[in-house]
């Protein structure tokens, strides 16, 4: 209470004589802290984080960005040499049929997962929001996909779609389509897309469905209410009051399983083994191919360096269309 | 990859890995120190005995089966027991991950001292100086077959530890419902396979598309090779009259409609399988399959026969010698600890004991003798790899075109109807000669 605050009263009084700097010189205690305070604790205190974050993503990130100029192969593990070769593995995977394709693949399927993840979500959170008998038990069968681990899920569905003992083949033909019998599903890459697909969606549409069932539920009943005093129908209010209100969510579930479903690996590993002859491939798969079967690491680096930036263009055009909408409110 | 990959991945793996397999070693080229020309007494082991301590880090393949793992631990007990000192650690690697841990534990300066390593495999590592050169005991006689696939420019880079050959597996029991002998050509072959399936109600063989053990030795007995070197440079096989050979058979093979249409995709597990579910009279497969076989349906013992593989237009019956070596890193700072502890494994009774256990045969024409010697059904697999089974082409570029399924991809475009025998065999010499560089 009584103690001086080291530097106002004291210090304009006794260095009254003194040049105009001067009421700096008693603080010099004060200063440092203030300066620790405002600018070293933070540093220190998020660095544990920064060198986390950078040793883990950072670092990699440039490494595999550096290696994607290069000829590194396996070799060049043990020696440590390897030459820079400017954009000659982005030539390659743009002029190479196999590698091209993939890179299509991955943007065509990964859109169409995105959509069919978006789609059963949005149902599913549509359908466990209305109270009926069975909803929690509902909820929590919706939510078991998501806690399976994608290979152990992988492995389930490739002998449901097995072609001699697949329970789906079994099934189908039971119900008179005898064209299913011995259906080779993995055969053409279009049935072996859809398989793979209904993998992906399977597994990624609980987190939709939770996230939307949390959002519908911080919609105001009265508004509703009000919607069907005035005569709207549940698919108009579906449409017209509820999509729009969780539009911020579905932006960002949208961004999130974009990134997700771009770089799958695992389902399409245990599924198809980017068969047959290499057509349901797509980036994350190729590259893994190129950098540990080729030992080929700079065109491995570069074709995963491909699929950041297609992410990277996707994220901001998402970010852009978040920010206009929030503009527009 | 997560650990729950690896571990789901270890799972399917058990079989796939058997199938995947492959072998080792030269042994013809060795002067070493060896004390004893006696194949039954390890050498140099009483010399070293005072002098070994220290630790040890060993990657195995994890054999998928919790018995085999106790005999491989064992081999580790009893080499401390006999070394004071000496703490041998074994990690298991499954074989779906183990090309990807070998390569990122190069990456990362994280190699094992001594490592089980598949025979395809060895050439890629040891070319870029992952593996220190070893000198396999003298006075052995390792499988031919088997004894190139270790030595690449003239250094022993592997000991060999195990091996095996496929061989014609059938059901005595539809042979006689149907009538018909063995086959021992292609042309018989398609015969007796005509017979069955107009005989019987079970499918003569299954040619499928991603068992590419079972296709790729065709070459040879079509008179032809993979690829064959010259002075320092390697020419792709495929597209060449034998090439076309063994891939119209294939085709003829497939064209019967004997397999179903999802052969395609199938493996040498799902053939396998298969065979085990009565599906099929014949197939090729080692004695790793048999014993799967047999004991997934115990219903089959008594109704399978063995033969060696029919001969293809050449007169030729060679298959693939696969397996494993014991291969020291050469980044390892206890070369000569793991030297030891490579020898004792691969002695003739510690070989004998794992290789029995997993259907495979030790690497030498005696350890086989021994092991399978005289055996109705089990002995036929050690007279093909004794006598007709040889390499892969022993060189860097080989694991690139395994790695790639170079010649899979080809053969099940083949399948589908989308290239021709002229077309696929071009272009696998053109992805082969891409692997070349």
């Amino acid at each position: 209470m009584s103690s001086t605050p080291p530097g106002r009263r004291p210090g304009t009084t006794t260095l009254a004589a003194g040049p105009p700097p001067a009421p700096a010189e008693p603080r010099p205690s004060r200063s440092y802290r203030q300066l620790f305070d405002t600018r070293l604790l933070p540093i220190l205190l998020i660095a544990p984080a920064i060198v986390v974050i950078g040793g883990l993503i950072g670092y990699p990130v440039i490494r595999t960005a550096w290696l994607s100029f290069t000829d590194a192969d396996l070799s060049s593990l043990i020696s440590g040499e390897m030459s820079f070769i400017g954009l000659g593995n982005y030539v390659d995977a743009l002029n190479d049929p196999t590698l091209r394709r993939a890179a299509i693949a991955t943007v065509v399927f990964g859109l169409a997962c995105v959509v069919g993840t978006m789609l059963v979500g949005i149902a599913v959170a549509l359908l466990l929001n209305r109270a009926f008998r069975g909803r929690t038990l509902l909820g929590v069968l919706v939510l078991l996909p998501w806690a399976i681990p994608n290979v152990a899920a992988s492995l389930v569905w490739r002998w449901i779609f097995h072609d001699q003992y697949g329970v789906l083949n079994w099934a189908l033909s039971s119900l008179g389509l005898s064209s299913f019998d011995g259906f080779a599903w993995f055969n053409n890459w279009f049935t072996a897309f859809v398989v793979i697909g209904v993998v992906v969606i399977w597994q990624s549409f609980p987190l939709v469905s939770l996230v939307l069932l949390a959002g519908l539920q911080t919609i105001p009943g009265d508004v509703i209410e009000a919607a069907k005093i005035d005569g709207a129908t549940a698919w108009q209010r579906t449409r017209l009051i509820v999509l729009p209100m969780l539009k911020p969510l579905l932006l960002v579930l949208i961004v999130i399983s974009t990134i997700w479903d771009f770089k799958i690996f695992d389902q399409i590993y245990i599924l198809s083994g980017g068969g047959p002859a290499r057509r349901t491939e797509v980036l994350a798969f190729t590259a893994y191919r190129e950098a540990f079967t080729q030992s080929d690491f700079g065109l491995g680096s570069a074709l995963a360096m491909i699929l950041f930036v297609i992410l990277i263009i996707v994220t901001i055009v998402y970010i852009r269309l978040i920010k206009d909408e929030e503009q527009t409110r | 990859m997560s650990l729950a990959t690896r571990k789901t991945l270890s799972l399917l793996g058990g079989g796939t890995a058997l199938a995947l397999v492959l072998a080792a070693c030269g042994g013809d080229d060795d002067d070493g120190e060896a004390t004893s020309p006696d194949e039954t007494t390890p050498p140099q082991e009483e010399e070293q005995q005072a002098e070994l301590s220290g630790e040890l880090t060993v990657w195995i393949m994890e054999p998928g089966n919790p018995d085999v793992q106790a005999t491989i631990d064992g081999f580790g007990e009893d080499f401390e027991a006999m070394h004071e000192g000496v703490t041998i650690n074994i990690d298991y690697v499954p074989w779906a991950n183990a090309h990807d841990q070998f390569t990122t534990g190069i990456a990362g300066g994280q190699v094992p001292d001594l490592a089980e390593m598949g025979n395809t495999w060895t050439p890629e590592f040891a070319e870029v100086g992952a593996f220190a050169p070893v000198q396999p005991p003298e006075g052995v006689e390792f499988v031919e077959g088997l004894a190139q696939s270790a030595t690449l420019d003239g250094t022993t880079y592997g000991y060999p530890w195990y091996a095996g050959a496929r061989a014609l597996i059938y059901r005595t029991d539809i042979f006689e419902e149907a009538g018909v002998d063995v086959p021992t050509t292609w042309d018989e072959l398609l015969e007796v396979g005509d017979t069955i399936a107009a005989e019987t109600d079970v499918a003569p063989i299954r040619p499928a598309g991603g068992y590419q053990h079972m296709f790729q030795p065709l070459i040879w007995n079509a008179g032809g090779d993979i690829a064959t070197q010259e002075g320092g440079s390697w020419t792709p096989g495929f597209d060449t009259e034998a090439g076309h050979e063994a891939l119209s058979f294939f085709e003829t093979l497939w064209k019967k409609g004997w397999s179903p249409e999802g052969a395609v995709q199938w493996n040498s597990v799902d053939v396998r399988d298969d065979f085990a579910n009565e599906g099929a009279a014949m197939m090729i497969g080692g004695g790793w399959d048999l014993r799967a076989i047999l004991g997934a349906n115990p219903d089959l013992e008594g109704k399978v026969g063995t033969a060696l593989m029919p001969a293809g237009s050449a007169g030729n019956q060679d298959v693939f010698a696969g397996g494993s070596n014991l291969v020291v890193f050469q980044e390892s700072q206890q070369q000569e600890l793991a030297k030891a502890f490579a020898e004792f494994m691969i002695e003739p009774e510690n070989a004998k004991a794992f290789a029995d256990q997993i259907g495979f045969l030790p690497g030498t024409v005696g350890g086989v003798e021994e092991t399978v010697g005289g055996d109705e059904l089990f002995g036929v697999f050690g007279d093909q790899f004794v006598n007709h089974s040889r390499a892969y082409p022993v060189a860097g570029w080989w694991g690139k075109v395994e790695g790639n399924a170079t010649i899979p991809t080809e053969l099940q475009r083949l399948m589908l109807g989308e290239v021709t025998v002229e077309e696929a065999a071009a272009n696998i010499d053109a992805g082969i000669a891409d692997a070349i560089g």
